[in-house]
């Protein structure tokens, strides 16, 4: 990610076109109906509701101690993104696809926010770039395809979605049946009412890029969303820390650990990442269940590591090998089924400076947003 | 009495960049006492500091969820350590310790049949008659040592050892939300419909989670639970009220 850091909003060179355009038309199919309905801006109709689309924000923070996970964004820096490019609050609830995105038609002029993976989009029948704010006419369809790097992209609509808190997070947990929209993942004949219609302003800086939408000359580097670290042969390489029970490891258990590549299993969710391709000879059994956190590594009986997600349980009885530190979360988040990996060792100190690091990075990038954001 | 540790009777593990682990090396007796001592002792120690979030009990250690943004982790693991081994705890108010018999949380439970299939199973490993069983499983008085697995599922201690039964060998697709269960030397109750492998012995139609409510699991760490036998008529009764 050299670019990081120089290169986070992607000009592109279409100012003398949107010079042409003398500013944005807003007539023809731009045009839709003005104002809300009973205080609702208008309604995102589900048309396919895509491999497993959840609503999510920061998650629920509190409630640990009872069972309850956190949940959430699994790439919060997306999520915070995709909302601040339509000028939201960061934790603004958003939509977060996974693999394969939904299908969604808006009744009303929207504006969306598309971040994280590299998915392709379609409004009505022409393709989108994501990364930046997308006015959409009213009566459009804005379809997302298949990721074709990356494995979750967050959708925001300016204003944001109209839903209710659920112990202080609009985070779905399907497994529960908690929060989010409905306590499920999204299905087809859903219809999500959001909070504000959005024709485009009169901004020198837009262009209609399509008959239907209208957007910004600028977007976000897709390289803020990729991993950090990638090696010689392609690989992601998560930055981890020792383990509660490392020590229980044998050296060739943990020299193991560390040299394998391992491969994303389909059989992954929220919860976690299961890893095949390499068995992590484990003489350190199960334990009385203790708590953990996402990020920690598991390794149960088989050998094979569990990576978990910031939807995990609260407690676990597996040896814990090591932890993914809290920078690399949103690296995880984005790993698809059949992606390589391995791990490096870090330690405390240097997680925390690649977390503030980033932190800041991000912050950055949202404060340049925001004035050109506000420019438009 | 003091509840200062020694150092030979704590270990700190980190958690990543996320949280610092505190275990406790004490004798099962204390153990879960002490640790939510310790708990009450870092709620005050980090009263005012918002870098840290909150906290996740295990059997026998308790995980500080914090953000490496807002706390520096060196001064974390300093003050956690003063709040392990700090002598000045005198004072501790005696009456916030134990909870009174008034505090037992009652929970009705319908023994065996549908509801408790694997019960004969439980009280044959035991050598014990159904009906011994269940009275050796209601004529006790548990703690909720962990919640964890699922919002509101409560790991209970004290169950009679002669109930003590290994795990299903293969977990049940769908285990319903109510089910008590046993698993090894310990008993619990699920609070959600999820997978399971323990040994499901009855149900209870009390909920133990409700999201809708501020205060949303029934049971807390440290709460005294019994169970109380209802035949499938009350809790028929119980499940409509």
């Amino acid at each position: 990610m050299t670019s990081f850091g120089r290169r986070h909003v992607e000009h592109t060179s279409m100012g003398d076109r949107v010079q042409r355009m003398g500013g944005v038309s807003r007539g023809g199919s731009i045009a839709g109906d003005a104002g809300g309905v009973g205080g609702v801006g208008g309604v995102a109709t589900v048309v396919r509701p895509g491999a497993y689309t959840t609503l999510q924000d920061a998650g629920r923070t509190g409630y640990r101690n009872l069972g309850l996970t956190v949940g959430g964004a699994l790439d919060l820096d997306a999520m915070r993104l995709a909302n601040a490019i339509v000028g939201n609050p960061p934790n603004t609830p958003a939509l977060e696809c996974t693999g394969v995105g939904p299908e969604i038609r808006f009744d009303r002029p929207v504006c969306v926010g598309l971040c994280g993976g590299d998915f392709s989009v379609w409004v009505d029948d022409e393709p989108v770039s994501v990364g930046r704010p997308l006015w959409i006419a009213a009566g459009s369809l804005l379809r997302i395809g298949a990721a074709r790097s990356g494995y979750r992209l967050y959708m925001s609509v300016r204003g944001g979605f109209c839903v209710d808190d659920v112990l202080g997070s609009a985070s779905t947990l399907a497994r529960f049946g908690i929060g989010g929209w409905a306590g499920r993942p999204l299905s087809a004949g859903d219809r999500l009412p959001f909070r504000q219609t959005a024709e485009p302003p009169n901004g020198r800086s837009l262009r209609q890029e399509t008959a239907s939408v209208v957007s910004t000359p600028w977007r976000i580097d897709p390289d803020v969303f990729r991993p950090d670290l990638v090696d010689a042969d392609g690989h992601v390489v998560l930055r981890a820390m020792e383990g509660e029970q490392y020590p229980l490891f044998d050296a060739d258990a943990v020299r193991h650990f560390w040299a394998s590549t391992f491969v994303v299993d389909g059989r992954s969710d929220r919860m976690g990442i299961r890893l095949k391709g390499s068995h992590v000879p484990s003489q350190a059994g199960s334990m009385s269940s203790e708590p953990v956190v996402p990020g920690t590594v598991q390794v149960p009986p088989s050998g094979e590591p569990i990576v978990l997600l910031p939807e995990c349980q609260t407690t676990g009885g597996y040896a814990k090998i090591a932890t993914v530190i809290g920078a690399d979360i949103r690296v995880l988040a984005q790993l698809r089924p059949g992606d390589r990996l391995r791990f490096t060792r870090v330690a405390l100190d240097e997680a925390v400076q690649l977390r503030k690091r980033r932190f800041a990075a991000i912050k950055a990038l949202m404060m340049e947003i925001q004035t050109h954001v506000g420019d438009i | 009495m003091t509840h200062a540790l020694s150092e030979s009777q704590v270990e700190f593990h980190w958690m990543g960049d996320q949280a610092l682990l505190i275990r406790l090396r004490l004798p099962a007796p204390e153990l879960l006492d002490r640790l939510l001592h310790l708990v009450r002792r870092l709620e005050v120690v980090f009263w005012e500091n918002l870098g840290v979030l909150e906290w996740t009990l295990g059997y026998d250690s308790v995980a500080l969820h914090y953000d490496a943004l807002a706390v520096e982790p060196r001064e974390l693991l300093a003050r956690a350590k003063a709040a392990c081994f700090s002598q000045e705890d005198e004072a501790a108010p005696v009456g916030l310790d134990r909870r009174s018999a008034e505090d037992i949380v009652t929970i009705p439970v319908c023994y065996g049949g549908e509801l408790g299939p694997d019960l004969e199973e439980v009280a044959r490993g035991a050598g014990l008659s159904v009906e011994e069983a269940v009275h050796l499983h209601e004529g006790v008085v548990y703690r909720v040592a962990v919640i964890g697995f699922a919002p509101g599922f409560p790991y209970l201690e004290g169950l009679d050892a002669r109930l003590a039964t290994p795990r299903k060998a293969t977990p049940r697709p769908c285990v319903a939300a109510g089910s008590v269960g046993i698993a090894g030397r310990q008993t619990g109750i699920y609070s959600f419909a999820t997978p399971g492998g323990w040994q499901i012995i009855g149900r209870t139609p009390i909920r133990l989670f409700d999201a809708g409510l501020s205060s949303p699991s029934l049971l807390q760490p440290g709460d005294l639970v019994r169970f109380q036998r209802v035949t499938k008529e009350e809790y028929d009764d119980l499940l409509r009220a």
